[in-house]
């Protein structure tokens, strides 16, 4: 869908600069404008503007970046024979989620909500690992993390097949990655177990740790890709290179058919995609020369290459959230007519839209402090940060929006929700005054629990309005500057990330979504 | 979002008819040795303080345990029955006076910047 940048934000803009004439107060103002900015960010999804995970099934599929990522990674964990890349929710597709829901022991709806993407990110992304216990009941791994541990060996190059169902398969792969860690030393002086259990599975999903203990390595390999090291550092400099945003895909991640996968070692002989866009890697931090060379001496230079990559994961670490908005804000309003071009580029990214964006702060971080170094690329890396930053900052204040009358209500119903006789009661009199009411005789348990809930409350509350207000100031500021359509709401979206990022974290979610099965 | 928009149109005018001032603040926080003997066949959704207060059985006293009154210039009141209040009195009185002032600033402040005067 093309986003049309001339059209949009029309009530907003209406709404803040030219309030309509017979408004009865503030409350009527404060209606209207809220209104109409629900009815903006309703457009800008509908528009195809913005992506967000759906609140409920949704009736037709309209985010194809998503839908082409969900896809891919349902295919690498063996859930699609092949990857059609077909942009829409078909009977096959819904088929595969079902399972990788029921296999990750999620509820079953076929559809991909907030729960299910973030288990889907978990286990096949390479950037957002969470707590990998979670998806074992003792030493026993749930199915789905199981394909996952399958996907992963070969991406890394420790397994040739993604034989997820052979025990036999998947125990060698481990077992392949018991000397590789040996050789890096990880983790410290302690051995792993080439086995499923929980300390293993942690540390080969810990992309961050396999690129320190590649950094560190100290002597030249052979130029063998049987030697088992120097496969595995290709192929984790290949997924290293994916995540920044170089034209190459990891092994798996390509929409093979899944069950005639290519052997990795056919995949890495001659690659010459993967030499390209290490020469680039190189080239891009200053090597210009010899970056050919340093390409293909992979064997002898990979820890430097890995040195590289660590110091754009510890540079993305140290950059403060307002130092990446900045960052983003500035490059964008320095060129806004970029941001139709930026828009275009994110519908094709798919999977590497959703990965790796930490690393390329980093990457970008680096490059501009170097000192004759490549000017910043305006590409798909600048676009991927663009868009995440933006969207992110929907998501939250779209939230705050939604949640904002049912918040309202919260704080100035006249009785305190959870009050009890029994225990302890509050009431607001008028004017957000107060009068509690507190049994001698009540369980202070009970108290307790209910002191914590008002400040809950009125915490979530508090950070909706202020949500809000970051949102509205900065947007009529936006609009004044004379940046209207879509173009205004974006520019106000990354101007104002930062700021309710660092709010983000004291909303509440809505006891609906909560409860939402795939969500 | 056309129903979140009914339950914003809703949720404001409640808003109108219990707001005449937030300029000041007051809280007040009572407890009391009472015994809750409820008829078991009365209906329990209580909608209001006087209507629970109606409805307990008051065995012993109820006291004002605590009393502030904040006003917008900042001065603020305490009056306190004891010395040492109890420690979860304390707690949920404090509580509410956080959530009073809090909640009415961010308020504020929304307002405050929808008619274009927010900084």
């Amino acid at each position: 869908m093309i986003v049309n940048f001339a059209e949009g934000l029309d009530h907003c803009r209406q709404m803040l600069l030219r309030p309509p004439a017979g408004l009865h107060g503030p409350d009527e103002m404060l209606f209207n404008n809220l209104s109409a900015l629900m009815q903006d960010f309703d457009l800008a999804r509908s528009g195809g503007l913005f992506h967000p995970l759906p609140e409920e099934a949704p009736k037709e599929a309209q985010d194809a970046s998503r839908l082409r990522t969900i896809r891919s990674r349902l295919t690498g964990l063996g859930y699609l024979r092949h990857d059609s890349r077909l942009t829409i929710l078909d009977p096959f597709l819904i088929d595969a989620i079902k399972k990788f829901q029921q296999d990750a022991g999620l509820t079953t709806d076929g559809w991909v909500g907030r729960q299910t993407w973030h288990a889907l990110q978990e286990l096949v992304s390479f950037e957002r690992q969470g707590d990998i216990g979670r998806w074992f009941t003792g030493n026993n791994p749930c199915p789905a993390l199981e394909r996952a541990i399958a996907l992963r060996l070969h991406v890394l190059g420790l397994a040739d097949t993604l034989a997820c169902n052979e025990p036999a398969k998947l125990a060698a792969g481990l077992q392949h990655f018991q000397r590789v860690a040996a050789f890096l030393h990880l983790p410290g002086k302690m051995k792993i177990r080439p086995e499923v259990c929980p300390a293993t599975i942690a540390l080969l999903f810990n992309q961050n740790l396999l690129v320190e203990g590649l950094a560190a390595w100290q002597s030249p390999l052979p130029n063998d890709l049987d030697h088992p090291l120097f496969s595995f550092a290709l192929c984790v400099a290949k997924v290293e290179l994916w995540l920044a945003g170089y034209d190459v895909t990891p092994a798996g991640y390509e929409g093979n058919e899944f069950f005639r996968p290519t052997p990795q070692i056919l995949l890495l002989r001659n690659d010459a995609r993967l030499c390209t866009a290490l020469a680039a890697y190189w080239q891009d931090h200053g090597k210009k020369e010899e970056s050919p060379l340093l390409a293909q001496r992979f064997a002898c230079e990979f820890p430097a290459f890995f040195r590289m990559i660590s110091a754009a994961i510890l540079a993305e670490k140290s950059l403060a959230a307002t130092e990446k908005s900045a960052m983003i804000s500035h490059m964008v309003a320095a060129q806004p007519e970029q941001l139709e071009a930026i828009w275009r580029t994110t519908l094709a990214l798919g999977g590497q839209m959703w990965d790796g964006t930490g690393r390329v702060f980093g990457w970008l971080h680096n490059l501009t402090q170097q000192p004759g170094g490549k000017a910043v690329v305006i590409g798909r890396n600048i676009a991927r940060l663009v868009y995440h930053q933006a969207m992110t900052a929907y998501d939250i204040a779209r939230q705050a929006l939604r949640d904002f009358p049912r918040q309202l209500n919260g704080v100035y119903q006249r009785q305190w929700q959870g009050s009890d006789p029994g225990h302890i009661m509050m009431q607001q009199d008028r004017d957000l005054d107060f009068k509690v009411y507190i049994n001698s005789q009540g369980d202070l348990e009970k108290i307790a629990q209910f002191i914590d809930g008002v400040e809950q409350t009125s915490a979530s509350f508090i950070t909706t309005c202020r949500i809000i207000a970051a949102f509205l100031s900065t947007l009529r500021s936006v609009i004044r500057q004379g940046r209207t359509g879509w173009a205004g709401l974006i520019l106000t979206l990354l101007q104002v990330s930062s700021r309710i990022n660092a709010l983000e974290s004291h909303l509440t979610v809505p006891p609906d979504s909560a409860a939402e099965s795939g969500d | 979002m056309p129903e979140e928009r009914r339950g914003l149109r809703a949720a404001l005018e409640a808003l109108r008819e219990t707001t005449c001032d937030l300029t000041s603040l007051e809280v007040q926080t009572y407890t009391g040795n009472l015994e809750v003997l409820f008829d078991k066949d009365a209906d329990v959704n209580l909608t209001s303080f006087e209507t629970v207060l109606k409805k307990v059985k008051v065995s012993g006293t109820l006291k004002l345990a605590a009393m502030t009154k904040v006003n917008i210039d900042g001065d603020t009141f305490l009056l306190t029955s004891e010395n040492d209040l109890p420690l979860h009195v304390q707690r949920a009185h404090d509580a509410a006076v956080q959530a009073g002032m809090e909640t009415r600033a961010a308020l504020l402040s929304l307002f405050a910047n929808v008619i274009g005067i927010g900084v």
